[in-house]
């Protein structure tokens, strides 16, 4: 694991921390539910930029009150949690915080339990169907496009997790495509910043769903 | 298109969807940007956002932009007239309208108040199904919150009056004084990117490139800019009349296969019909079509995919399919909805044996005998169908030489003189991708860099290559060489009735005459430019500086917009008030019938009201999207959407198969379509809504085994437009497709 | 505005899980009172027999259950080299591991010990350790579910899976499901080893009244279980109607309450009263009892996977569009 997360390529914060130490990024996604239009831009974009299976949803658009008013969209990817409990309650440490935040995923020693699928509150963890075995494959989650604990652009990444978007300094797809810019994301001071912006000209919240389970309560 | 032109000079788009963001109200009517035009919809919720404006969502469907709307107001299908006419009512009884606007810049406003009178909110509450609260919370809102614009799209257009409903709109906006600033506009958004370019280079059979008609005059035009004599033109028709005689629309091609020839406008019947990137499950009574299809002699279709015209027809051959290139193989330029222009780069190589379109049609016209005076205006130098075997890129660079692209904007430029299609040189378009990063989101104008001042895309009309493109239509408070201009005068300085057609004196572009002025004499024929150049230099716009009109006389049949029932109306009542047209001999061709053809008995064996539309996943005949997994894992199939009164009282349940059925149109015989149950509260209890991309079923038979081994989608279903039946535009022939009645049964 | 529901129906439409708890619970359970009957009526005591039977329906309990917990795996043959992988002795993943991993073998070698007629001293050994090692793997199918709470304010994000209460209902129905079980396996010995005496009825009637008082405290657990559902978060008043409402209502009233706890009590009340009134007996009325037992408690293990497919809602942000007012006065004629 050592070995994985020291080949990791993590984004750092341009302005340095707060010695004046380059510190990592903190990565999140901003999901803005006034925003959303349920186009599945984020959703198409994901498979195709990570060649993800049919049946599997890294993000998936979930519309509430579908026809009435009231009706939202809101879009569901891995949240990258603070503490996040799918790390938690893995038996076999095959989810784990990267320095910059994304909760990463290791297929090799992941044994498919499916027990991160109910720890988790946003229902991120996908299992494919399994051979004749298992019952399920091992689980595949959105990889905040920044592949896997391989080598960076390897072929072997790109087969097992998709692409390294973030190796590349880029931002993951999903978000990168955004119509509305209703999904956002970036470093935690920058996303903040969205969130702030929007608080500021609606005169009220940012409409950020998932924010205090994920990261807690505050920008 | 013509409904804009008829009131304002120019068929398109007024505004920008950037300049949404200026806007203060926002009346989205018949459209649904959140599914067709998802990425405008980020200008609309900015504009919701920093500028609070209020949105308001008309429409017989709660859309998903409905649930972004703050108020949404449900109408009966095919009402937007008695709509629109109603809250202007209540606007003039509460002297809520621009006075200043309308006495400057507008014609006949005076006949237009008598005939919005007919529409008070009792009536207009009638017809519609609108509550009166409604019309006048929006009339209020739009009153209080200018500038404001009017939006909309194809559910404005497809009606048996959708020039009027279209003219409608641009009463409103005339009436609030909201055109010709920024945030408010006519905003109608095309259907497809492109499309608007499509119909700015001559894609309705009534003119040529550039809006120039069919007539002696426009044909010497582009016979200069073609540099082949009028006289080798002139040959090539069988008469003159021929010649200048609008030719069938893709509305209605099909009757000149299946009608008498009798009947039709010409003395024999059509013999071959030529498909280039078009779907026919888009195409309205596609039963009909499936008969043309049958009956013709020979069809081509160039296309991407395999699409439903290729296998919708019962025959063994005749039938060639040629395989196109994407946009992502080949260079070009599209025009959007709003005139902007943008340079397209080549991603990769034509893939298989696909070529580009213009390759096609360059060994088309060398077969037909006139490939010298095709590619008159092209350099470079043209080998045809290079032969097999070929390597990749013995095809795309021996067909389609790299300049010949640019040659091709060239002659748009050189030729479309009177919208203004003259600055967009391919030099300048490739610099703004390059200098992309320096226009600003709201105006879309540049800032620094070479491209100063410039306008993104170069927004026709662009007159000349120093021109930044005119991005709001129409608007005053700029001089004629940075974008500004009067209302285009086109009928002349004065109306029939000897009222003047120019603008008031006081209402004119700055730096130039204060007055109207008529539109720069040859300044769309004169091909060395002098012309533009002469009334730039005065600051005077080429066009003219005239008057939107209320009143468009030469559309015989309503200069005024009638609220007219739809053919397939479901209140009996209204028809015997308000009928649709009379009958018309001869429309594009073909005979029109309306009276005859709209039956108040309809609706007692067919309640519901049937619309069709589109949803966010597909596109069009959706022969692209049927072929990716991921689009059709997201929407896998064709499906009725039914309020839960109607699936209840007919014995559905969601996910049960339903049979809808149409009454007979022209053929004498219903049509249906069996498709599966969507219980949603989206429809009202009267309407069932149809989304119609699918393709490859046709009334309960899979056409799959049609389809050339290996390119099956992995979505087929029935096409709504299997059971949409007639009516026409009375001026355009766009076809009637939002409005039909139904019924359903279980199947 | 309606709360978001995220509905995951991964693990409720396989059979795995429901059946490694069930049998989990239930191994744990037989497992605890065959260790009990064994240290506690010593070596001649009528219930030997009973703590033989008890001993002998752990195995294929164990094994079948642990069969069903690999192999729901997506990588099973990472699961059975769990000492190698589970890496992460917070989850109890890892700790049911080893508490599995020890378990099985003890009961093995606990029911071999049986079998082989080792000596006593070795048997009570293993039964001294076997008794609460029993209890602790019940214990763990319902921690297992419940262990969401390593998380802060984890305990919420299913409801149902609610570890002040769950983990105990799991010992208790564990305990009931292993008595009938082991009582069951009394009947079914004595039937095909040897004459029918009158000894096995007596062991059976102790373990049906054993049962009852079981069945008596787990009623009482999901009462207090359910009570606390019902007045709880939003999330548990969610999972309290899935549960107790029209999606898993027939389940878990037939199912469970019905078939696993009113049923049993109301055939041992019977039978009392046939004992007393009549003096009537038959071995097929304790059957039925303890085939009761067993299948409530598999139903219960049923609704409990089921439900916790509800997760606790994760509240949207408040309403935040700012509407300005329309104003002015009234337009004469339109009422309004």
């Amino acid at each position: 694991m050592a070995q994985a997360q020291a080949q990791t390529t993590v984004p750092y914060r341009e302005a340095g921390g707060p010695q004046g130490k380059a510190e990592p990024a903190r990565m999140k996604f901003y999901i803005d539910v006034k925003r959303c239009i349920e186009c599945g831009g984020c959703e198409v974009a994901c498979k195709n930029e990570n060649n993800v299976p049919p049946g599997i949803a890294r993000i998936r658009v979930v519309t509430i009150n579908e026809g009435e008013p009231g009706e939202t969209n809101v879009a569901v990817p891995c949240m990258h949690c603070s503490k996040a409990p799918c790390v938690a309650v893995c038996p076999v440490d095959a989810l784990y915080n990267r320095p910059d935040g994304i909760v990463a995923l290791n297929k090799e020693t992941c044994i498919g339990c499916g027990y991160c699928l109910y720890a988790c509150p946003f229902g991120a963890p996908q299992f494919p169907k399994g051979s004749a075995f298992g019952a399920r494959g091992v689980m595949d989650k959105c990889t905040y496009c920044a592949g896997g604990p391989e080598v960076a652009f390897s072929e072997r990444e790109k087969r097992l997790y998709g692409s390294n978007r973030i190796a590349e300094g880029k931002l993951p797809m999903c978000a990168s495509v955004c119509a509305t810019k209703a999904l956002i994301a970036g470093d935690a001071e920058e996303v903040a910043n969205a969130v702030r912006q929007r608080m500021a000209a609606r005169g009220a919240g940012g409409g950020a769903w998932g924010w205090d389970s994920a990261y807690g309560k505050g920008l | 298109m013509a409904g804009l032109a008829n009131v304002f000079g120019y068929g398109a788009m007024t505004n920008h969807q950037n300049d949404i963001r200026n806007s203060r109200s926002i009346m989205i009517i018949g459209m649904n940007p959140a599914e067709n035009h998802p990425i405008s919809m980020q200008h609309i919720l900015t504009a919701k956002e920093v500028n609070h404006a209020l949105i308001i969502s008309v429409d017989p469907r709660f859309t998903k932009t409905s649930a972004f709307a703050n108020r949404y107001v449900r109408i009966r299908s095919g009402t937007d007239v008695a709509f629109v006419y109603g809250l202007i009512n209540i606007i003039l009884a509460n002297g809520w309208e621009d006075k200043k606007f309308i006495a400057e810049r507008t014609y006949d406003f005076e006949t237009f108040k008598n005939e919005i009178a007919k529409y008070d909110p009792d009536t207009a509450s009638d017809i519609t199904g609108a509550s009166k609260e409604d019309l006048l919370w929006v009339a209020r809102t739009l009153a209080e919150n200018r500038p404001g614009t009017v939006i909309w799209a194809m559910g404005g257009t497809q009606h048996n009056h959708g020039t009027g409903v279209v003219r409608t709109y641009c009463h409103l906006q005339m009436v609030l004084g909201n055109m010709g600033v920024p945030g408010g506009g006519t905003d109608v958004f095309r259907g497809h990117d492109g499309i608007q370019g499509v119909t700015d280079v001559g894609g309705g059979p009534e003119t040529l490139p550039g809006y120039y008609g069919v007539g002696e005059t426009a044909w010497k035009h582009w016979a200069k800019v073609w540099d082949v004599p009028y006289e080798w033109l002139l040959e090539r028709f069988k008469s003159k009349a021929m010649m200048e005689k609008p030719g069938f629309t893709v509305a209605r091609w099909y009757e000149g296969v299946l009608m008498d020839a009798k009947e039709l406008g010409q003395e024999s019947n059509l013999k071959a019909v030529f498909f280039m990137g078009h779907s026919t499950n888009s195409m309205q009574q596609m039963d009909r079509v499936k008969k043309a299809l049958e009956k013709v002699e020979l069809i081509v279709d160039i296309d991407p995919f395999v699409t439903n015209t290729a296998v919708l027809p019962d025959r063994k051959d005749g039938i060639y399919l040629l395989p196109a290139a994407t946009n992502y193989e080949q260079p070009g330029t599209a025009t959007n909805t709003n005139r902007d222009l943008q340079w397209r780069q080549k991603i990769v190589d034509p893939v298989y044996e696909s070529r580009p379109d213009l390759a096609i049609m360059v060994d088309l016209a060398e077969r037909l005998g006139f490939k010298k005076q095709f590619i008159h205006n092209m350099k470079g130098d043209w080998k045809g169908v290079p032969a097999t075997p070929m390597s990749q890129k013995d095809k795309y660079e021996k067909a389609l030489p790299e300049q010949t692209i640019e040659d091709v904007l060239r002659e748009i430029n050189m030729g479309c003189l009177s919208i203004g299609y003259v600055g967009q040189t391919p030099e300048r378009l490739k610099r703004q991708q390059e200098w992309a990063h320096v226009f600003e989101i709201k105006t879309k104008k540049a800032v620094g860099g070479p491209v100063d001042g410039e306008q993104w895309g170069l927004p026709w009309p662009c007159w000349t290559d120093k021109h930044p493109g005119t991005a709001i239509l129409y608007r005053t408070d700029v001089s004629a060489p940075q974008g500004g201009g009067g209302f285009r005068v086109v009928w002349g300085p004065t109306a029939p009735d000897n009222k003047p057609m120019l603008a008031a004196d006081g209402s004119a572009p700055k730096d130039g005459p204060t007055a109207g002025y008529p539109a720069q004499k040859d300044y769309a024929v004169d091909l060395t430019g002098e012309s533009i150049k002469l009334a730039l230099a005065e600051g005077r716009n080429p066009y003219g500086n005239g008057r939107a009109r209320f009143n468009s006389w030469n559309i015989a049949a309503d200069p005024f917009p009638i609220h007219r029932e739809p053919i397939h109306s479901p209140r009996p009542d209204l028809i015997v008030k308000w009928p649709t047209y009379d009958d018309v001999k001869e429309h594009y061709r073909v005979p029109q019938p309306y009276k005859s053809m709209q039956k108040p008995e309809w609706v007692k064996s067919f309640p519901l009201i049937l619309t069709t539309g589109r949803v966010v996943e597909m596109e069009g005949g959706s022969a692209p999207q049927r072929t990716s997994s991921w689009l059709v894992e997201l929407n896998p199939e064709m499906y009725v959407e039914m309020h839960p009164k109607v699936a209840a009282d007919n014995n559905l349940r969601h996910g049960e198969m339903c049979w809808i059925e149409t009454p007979e149109d022209m053929d004498g015989k219903p049509s249906r379509i069996k498709v599966k149950v969507k219980i949603t509260k989206r429809v009202g209890p009267d309407t069932v809504f149809l989304p119609f991309h699918w393709g490859g079923v046709f009334e309960g038979n899979s056409l799959a085994h049609k389809f050339p081994e290996g390119t099956v989608p992995f979505s087929i279903g029935e096409s709504a437009n299997t059971v949409t039946t007639y009516g026409y535009d009375r001026v355009t022939q766009m076809q009637e497709t939002k409005t039909s009645l139904c019924r359903v049964k279980k199947a | 505005m309606e709360p978001i529901v995220l509905w995951q129906h991964k693990w409720g439409l396989t059979f795995h899980i429901p059946w490694y708890l069930f049998l989990g619970g239930l191994a744990g359970g037989t497992m605890t009172v065959a260790c009990l009957a064994d240290l506690l009526t010593g070596s001649q005591g009528r219930l030997q027999r009973f703590a033989k039977a008890a001993a002998y329906v752990t195995v294929p309990a164990i094994v079948l259950g642990g069969l069903a917990l690999t192999f729901h795996l997506g990588k099973p043959e990472r699961g059975i080299a769990f000492p190698l992988f589970f890496t992460n002795y917070q989850s109890w993943m890892t700790i049911g591991g080893w508490i599995l991993g020890a378990f099985a073998p003890l009961a093995i070698a606990y029911a071999a010990a049986w079998y082989l007629n080792f000596g006593r001293g070795f048997r009570v050994s293993l039964a001294v350790i076997g008794a609460p090692l029993g209890v602790l793997m019940s214990l763990y199918t319902g921690f297992l579910l419940s262990a969401a709470w390593v998380i802060p304010g984890g305990r919420w994000y299913v409801p149902l899976w609610d570890n002040t209460y769950l983990p105990v209902l799991f010992v208790l129905s564990g305990l009931s499901t292993g008595v009938a079980a082991a009582g069951l396996g009394t009947l079914l010995m004595a039937r095909f080893s040897g004459p029918a005496a009158h000894e096995p009825m007596e062991v059976a009637e102790v373990a049906s009244l054993t049962d009852v008082a079981a069945i008596i405290v787990e009623a009482a657990w999901v009462y207090l279980f359910f009570s606390a559902l019902k007045v709880g978060t939003t999330g548990q008043q969610l999972a309290y109607n899935l549960v107790t409402g029209s999606d898993l209502g027939p389940w878990f009233w037939w199912g469970f309450i019905a078939t696993g706890l009113a049923a049993p009590l109301a055939v041992s009340i019977v039978q009392q009263l046939g004992k007393i009134l009549f003096h009537a007996e038959a071995k097929w009325v304790f059957g039925l009892k303890f085939l009761l037992v067993l299948a409530g408690g598999l139903m219960l293990r049923y609704v409990v996977v089921w439900g916790g497919d509800l997760k606790t809602p994760l509240v949207f942000p408040p309403s935040m569009w700012p509407v300005p007012g329309i104003s002015g006065p009234p337009i004469p004629g339109l009422g309004g």
